[in-house]
């Protein structure tokens, strides 16, 4: 599991608690990964792109919320950025020139929750 | 102290409350939504002295949930903590426009929720004793024992905009050096404050703040503008820096409105408030100082300014007109 220098710095109670919460993280991860490529399909589907272009939108803010602060940094700061990037793209109407990014942003973050499952 | 955590994700409301079970705080509810939020805290008997809620959430979002929160009576102090990813300051604003006392980032980490849920607790115990001092307001037997002083910054809650003065520090503590930069404040001073809280009851004299409290809101006419009572008649602003406030020309227009509205009491014999306002403080881009420090240097300013001339003569000529 990567990303430990956070848990190791915190009372030995919270520690505990959170590395079984980090545990339970990396469990949920394949769930994560699922869900978010089905509201990509959806995306890619729908006609109407506002809802399912949300629902992506605050996956990536779910997830980057927990992951940082569960010390995966490199997850929580890809989720971000898809947050940032998905939020900019419902604003201009999912323009092709935002939505590029927003894409790109998603498959980057796809690959870091992938990597995070190997042992 | 009894607290409510509002997050649509799972497994962070799990961390949130094991975080707050080892900072001591064991009587943790939590709920997945807005609507379950609100009907959690219409079935509680014993209410919540503190509420956190995530602002980005699905449905009712965590802004719109503060405002029907403060929207109950129950609830209009109850300290809420906003906890976000979002540090845009259109959201901070509106978290605290809604009623929010402060706001915690994610990543979460254990000395930030320690120091803002400490201070939820330091505020938890001022409302207990400002929901004391209501209580003996509101019973006749008790005015003789009246012990709101004239230094307190009594907070005027049912006026949309105006926040306690340690959420506004709290605000301006947490806006980095570029948004503080970008705001300014505006002292204000009612020079007679001190008779009026003399020569009336101190209900009234809650009133009469809240009036000038109204006007002071509808002069600025800039509804992003956080509002705070001081104490010993001072109230302060905080609003963009760009918005261009000419002192002289505020006063008149804030005097004026108080006037307007002070004058439909018939039969009043209440002395109208009379506003001083100062020149917007700042901080500069590369200041060391402590960021709380406009609040005091505008209250100072204001206290220092004489009345315009306009303002002068205009209470004059109400002087001759109550003559007839």
């Amino acid at each position: 599991m990567p990303d430990d220098v956070q848990v190791k710095s915190m009372p030995p109670e919270m520690s505990q608690s959170v590395a079984k919460l980090r545990q339970k993280f990396v469990d949920q991860l394949e769930q994560r990964i699922l869900a978010l490529e089905a509201s990509l399909v959806d995306f890619v589907k729908s006609q109407a792109k506002t809802k399912p272009a949300n629902a992506i939108c605050f996956q990536c803010h779910n997830i980057s919320g927990l992951a940082s602060s569960l010390g995966f940094d490199e997850i929580g700061a890809a989720a971000a950025a898809a947050d940032c990037a998905w939020g900019r793209a419902i604003k201009v109407n999912l323009s092709p020139a935002a939505l590029t990014p927003a894409l790109e942003t998603v498959e980057k973050l796809l690959e870091l929750l992938e990597d995070a499952l190997e042992p | 102290m009894k607290i409510l955590v509002v997050d649509d994700e799972p497994l962070f409301v799990e961390f949130i409350k094991k975080y707050l079970d080892t900072l001591g705080y064991q009587d943790v509810a939590t709920a997945a939504s807005g609507i379950e939020a609100l009907r959690i805290i219409d079935r509680i008997k014993q209410p919540f002295d503190c509420f956190l809620f995530d602002i980005r959430m699905p449905g009712l979002d965590g802004i719109e949930l503060c405002q029907k929160v403060r929207a109950k009576s129950t609830y209009a102090a109850t300290p809420i903590l906003m906890i976000t990813s979002m540090t845009e300051k259109s959201y901070i604003d509106r978290a605290f426009l809604a009623g929010a006392n402060d706001y915690i980032t994610k990543p979460i980490d254990r000395a930030e929720i320690s120091a803002r849920v400490g201070m939820v607790e330091a505020l938890v115990a001022e409302r207990k004793n400002t929901l004391a001092l209501l209580q003996q307001l509101d019973d006749p037997k008790s005015k003789a024992k009246e012990t709101i002083s004239f230094e307190e910054p009594i907070s005027l809650e049912e006026i949309d905009c105006i926040v306690p003065i340690s959420s506004l520090e709290n605000y301006l503590l947490r806006l980095g050096k570029l948004r503080l930069f970008s705001s300014s404040a505006v002292g204000f001073h009612v020079e007679n404050a001190d008779l009026i809280f003399a020569k009336t009851e101190r209900l009234e004299f809650v009133d009469v703040l809240s009036e000038v409290a109204v006007a002071i809101k509808d002069s600025l006419k800039d509804s992003q503008t956080l509002l705070t009572y001081a104490g010993s008649g001072d109230f302060c602003a905080v609003q963009s820096r760009t918005r261009r406030t000419d002192p002289d020309e505020l006063e008149m227009l804030i005097n004026d409105t108080i006037l307007q509205r002070l004058e439909v009491v018939a039969g009043s014999d209440l002395s109208v408030p009379r506003v001083r306002v100062g020149t917007p403080a700042a901080n500069g881009l590369m200041s060391f100082n402590d960021p709380t420090h406009i609040i005091f240097q505008s209250i100072e300013d204001a206290r220092q300014r004489k009345n315009t001339k306009y303002s002068a003569s205009r209470l004059r000529t109400k002087g001759l007109r109550d003559a007839g």
